[in-house]
């Protein structure tokens, strides 16, 4: 990729940043709260850069997230695959599995909230629900879509059922498990952030932006969505390179 | 051709007469709380369209929302609490007290008895839930100037009001500040173990009407707002119990908890100083207490208030000398 290319991204948002500032902090074309002048954003997130609090939250709501995602990749794919390789209880799960799918995560906010407390477990709940059903669903299906020419040949040659797997059907599901993890990855992220807000917490991205809101602090409330972005965008990017780094096979013949 | 501009010109007439009797549409934001008492009063009575105006009603859940909708200019009209409004004067806003049309005394602390909470100098060392930048936290923070504490005497947990009655009654917190019907829910869940502590004198919210520019524009609408207002106040005071038995079933409170905080409500249209003070005391307070408004002047809250409206349709209900 040519130095014109990779800057093709970072140009997007400077032409963005540019259409603030005139019609902002130049023109005051927009009610400042609604959209503040740019600079004022700036200096708001220098001064949570330098007291700390910014890196408190973004360790807290990353710590939520991680743990909650972390489990639903874990568990998700692992009854994903197994679910996958006995397609007669898929057919019996199938359909509550896509029913629960089915009700918007949000929806179980208060439920969560009764089960687990005003706590962490009830936010890292929230961010383990939507990844471990995207991933069983992915990782299911991905099994169930193996090639069975690549698994009889493999049997032919004597590889028993363990083997079969490992060399074949599990390899052969890796990208459908990666398409949930791109798709759970900013889900998740997304669900932890909105918990803080409504369920409450001392620390974290989500209390700090709803604080915001709630003050009219706006300069703070873009501020801290700056941040949530960066991150959202940093955690697409990494997935993608991992799933290129690990499945650098998939989309070739 | 004479005749024909007669009647064209009769004609012209005619249907401006009837545009000016047509009622003139408002919208109007309302929280479903007892802030919005008067306007649901004045619904009900039908007095908006005596006095030839189309209300159409935005009801939310809190006056936060209210305050967005006026600034979106999706609302032209809000009854909401006076503390959003407190947080953009630091800002600088367009929006326009009108009136202030009572005092709120639903803000309490509510707590565990079995949490050693019996008083509220207890409080020190537990788990108190607010909602920041609303009138639960500047009740917290009047509460803890008058035990001697600071936020940093307890654990101030910042916590969705729905989720306020379950957390205490999980003993997740030991107790919280809320507004009701939240207080009255966890004593219904608690029962003799909760406890309600609640100082008249502490602090009571004002309920206000706040407007945009665009309907200040309209002058004669503004009026015709406040005086429907005006006589829904005066209904409350001659038939108090229909509006109570009224009020506890469009809001949803607890008819009899409603009727024990009665006589602590007030409602009159005014507009005078304790109004201003009351904005001050909690501009005080945010400053003292929020980082994003630290070393912020205090706004001189006058320049929010217009009383051009009230001063054409009830001038005793201005306050002498105050306003030019």
């Amino acid at each position: 990729m040519t130095h014109s290319r990779r800057a093709e991204p970072l140009l997007g948002f400077l032409v963005l940043a540019a259409l603030w500032l005139i019609a902002v902090d130049v023109f005051r074309l927009v009610d400042p709260l609604l959209l503040p002048p740019l600079c004022d954003v700036i200096l708001r997130l220098v001064e949570l850069i330098t007291n700390g609090s910014l890196t408190r939250d973004i360790a807290a709501t990353l710590a939520r997230w991680i743990q909650g995602f972390g489990l639903g990749i874990f568990l998700g794919t692992s009854l994903g695959l197994l679910l996958g390789i006995m397609p007669r209880i898929y057919r019996i799960v199938g359909g509550p599995l896509d029913f629960f799918r089915g009700i918007p995560v949000t929806a179980i906010f208060p439920l969560f909230l009764m089960i687990f407390g005003i706590g962490d477990a009830s936010k890292i709940a929230m961010a383990f629900l939507p990844t471990f059903l995207l991933m069983i669903i992915n990782a299911s299906y991905g099994v169930i879509h193996t090639s069975p020419e690549r698994r009889r040949a493999l049997q032919i040659f004597g590889a028993n059922r363990i083997q079969v797997f490992y060399h074949v059907v599990f390899f052969e599901a890796l990208p459908q498990i990666f398409i949930g993890v791109r798709l759970s990855v900013s889900l998740s992220l997304m669900v932890t952030v909105v918990s803080e807000m409504f369920i409450g917490t001392d620390t974290g991205l989500g209390q700090r932006i709803y604080d915001s809101y709630l003050t009219s602090s706006v300069s703070t409330l873009y501020a801290y969505l700056l941040v949530l972005g960066l991150i959202g965008y940093g955690l697409n990017k990494a997935s993608v390179y991992l799933e290129k780094r690990t499945i650098f096979w998939a989309g070739r013949a | 051709m004479k005749i024909q501009l007669i009647l064209l010109v009769s004609l012209f007439l005619v249907s401006l007469s009837a545009q000016a009797q047509e009622p003139k549409t408002l919208m109007f934001c309302r929280p479903n709380n007892a802030v919005s008492a008067l306007a649901y009063i004045a619904e009900q009575q039908g007095y908006f369209r005596d006095e030839g105006l189309n209300v159409i009603f935005l009801t939310t859940t809190n006056g936060k929302i209210c305050q967005d909708d006026l600034i979106a200019g999706k609302a032209d009209v809000a009854a909401y609490a006076e503390v959003p409004l407190n947080y953009i004067a630091f800002t600088g806003t367009t929006l326009k007290i009108i009136a202030q049309t009572g005092i709120n005394p639903e803000t309490a602390l509510v707590a565990r008895q079995d949490k050693g909470i019996r008083d509220e100098k207890d409080i020190k060392g537990k788990s108190i839930a607010y909602l920041p930048g609303t009138v639960s936290y500047i009740y917290l923070a009047h509460l803890l100037e008058k035990t001697g504490l600071s936020l940093r005497d307890i654990h101030a947990v910042p916590l969705q009001p729905p989720a306020m009655p379950e957390a205490l009654q999980g003993g997740m917190i030991d107790g919280f500040v809320m507004w009701q019907p939240w207080g009255d829910e966890a004593i219904k869940n608690l029962g003799s173990n909760a406890i309600r502590l609640y100082d008249p004198k502490l602090y009571n919210y004002a309920s206000i009407i706040a407007i945009t520019q665009k309907f200040a524009d309209r002058p004669r609408d503004v009026e015709a707002l406040l005086r429907a207002l005006l006589k829904s106040e005066s209904y409350l005071h001659t038939h108090t119990k229909e509006a109570i038995t009224f009020l506890a079933n469009v809001i949803k409170f607890d008819q009899g908890a409603l009727e024990r905080d009665w006589p602590h409500y007030e409602y009159k249209i005014k507009l005078d100083n304790s109004l201003i003070t009351l904005m001050e005391n909690n501009a005080h307070y945010i400053v003292r207490d929020d980082p994003n408004f630290k070393d912020k002047a205090i706004p001189n809250f006058k320049t929010i208030i217009d009383p051009t409206f009230l001063r054409a349709v009830a001038p005793e209900r201005l306050e002498q000398g105050l306003f030019k």
